[in-house]
């Protein structure tokens, strides 16, 4: 799986490209994107958080808030 | 991150969407250098084999060059002066997020998760915040149809941050995976050119020659070497 990264890769930019395109028709202003974005997904994703074991070190901590 | 989606937001505003443009593409081959700045023994790697460098060097500048020229990005001065945190910021997220998947490669799993849930919390925090202070009514927030949508961007921001992460951790150097996701606006432009949308834009041939040639070359140069 380690060499095809670009195949991950290429999926993510259409992936991009098929979100900024059907943003293109819906229209969402940018400021409330961005906190959808945010709030909405850690909303969406913090009850899961019991089902991962934490990470032990600070540093990967210190650059997810960074 | 969300001081980076801010300066690109305004930046639009203020300097026009051909200004933006540039941050992404100019961003590619500062994170390669960064990278290897941040990582000196696979810098000597690199020194070892000057060719493969020089040929990765050349694609990722290749890359650049064919996105700015198909978007017809530019700018003045005084706007990448502006721009210019924003492209730090660029940088910094591509990099910080492949380093976290090596903090956390004990547990790679926990560690995307961890990091989709943290960083969405503090840039979603940040903007809730800069949107306040921006004297704006939070009730628009949750305006009907914004919401109707808002699954959507939810659900994208959730495996993007995923997949994204998880490419990183495969990706030898997270330039390489830039160049790529970077040319996003390339595919939007050619699918509303084959559909001959109102956007429609001609681009020349061989400025996407040039794109796929210098992907393709990143693709086989790349390789992968943990």
């Amino acid at each position: 799986m380690q060499n095809y990264w670009w195949i991950l890769a290429i999926i993510l930019s259409l992936l991009t490209s098929s979100y900024v395109y059907v943003n293109q028709f819906i229209k969402v202003k940018g400021s409330h994107l961005m906190v959808y974005r945010g709030l909405g997904t850690a909303v969406v994703l913090l009850p899961f958080a019991f089902f991962f074991a934490p990470i032990h070190s600070v540093a990967f901590y210190a650059l997810c808030i960074a | 991150m969300s001081v980076g989606e801010n300066r690109i937001l305004n930046g639009a505003k203020t300097f026009g969407a051909q200004v933006t443009s540039l941050i992404h593409p100019l961003s590619i081959a500062f994170i390669f250098v960064f990278w290897l700045f941040l990582h000196p023994h696979e810098l000597q790697e690199f020194f070892a084999a000057p060719t493969k460098m020089s040929l990765i060097f050349a694609c990722l500048l290749g890359t650049t060059l064919s996105l700015i020229l198909i978007c017809q990005a530019k700018a003045n001065r005084k706007a990448l002066s502006f721009l210019a945190i924003g492209m730090f910021c660029e940088i910094f997220i591509d990099v910080t997020n492949k380093e976290t998947t090596h903090l956390g490669a004990e547990n790679l799993i926990s560690a995307i998760y961890y990091y989709t849930l943290i960083t969405s919390l503090v840039a979603g925090s940040i903007n809730l915040v800069a949107y306040i202070k921006e004297g704006r009514n939070t009730k628009d927030l949750i305006s009907v149809k914004d919401m109707h949508y808002a699954w959507f961007f939810m659900s994208f921001a959730i495996l993007h941050s995923c997949l994204k992460t998880y490419t990183m951790y495969l990706t030898p150097n997270p330039a390489y995976v830039a160049a790529i996701v970077h040319a996003y606006p390339v595919w939007i432009m050619l699918f509303n050119n084959f559909n001959h949308q109102k956007e429609y834009t001609k681009i020349k041939p061989q400025y996407i020659l040039l794109l796929l040639i210098s992907i393709i070359g990143l693709i086989f140069l790349g390789g992968h070497h943990h």
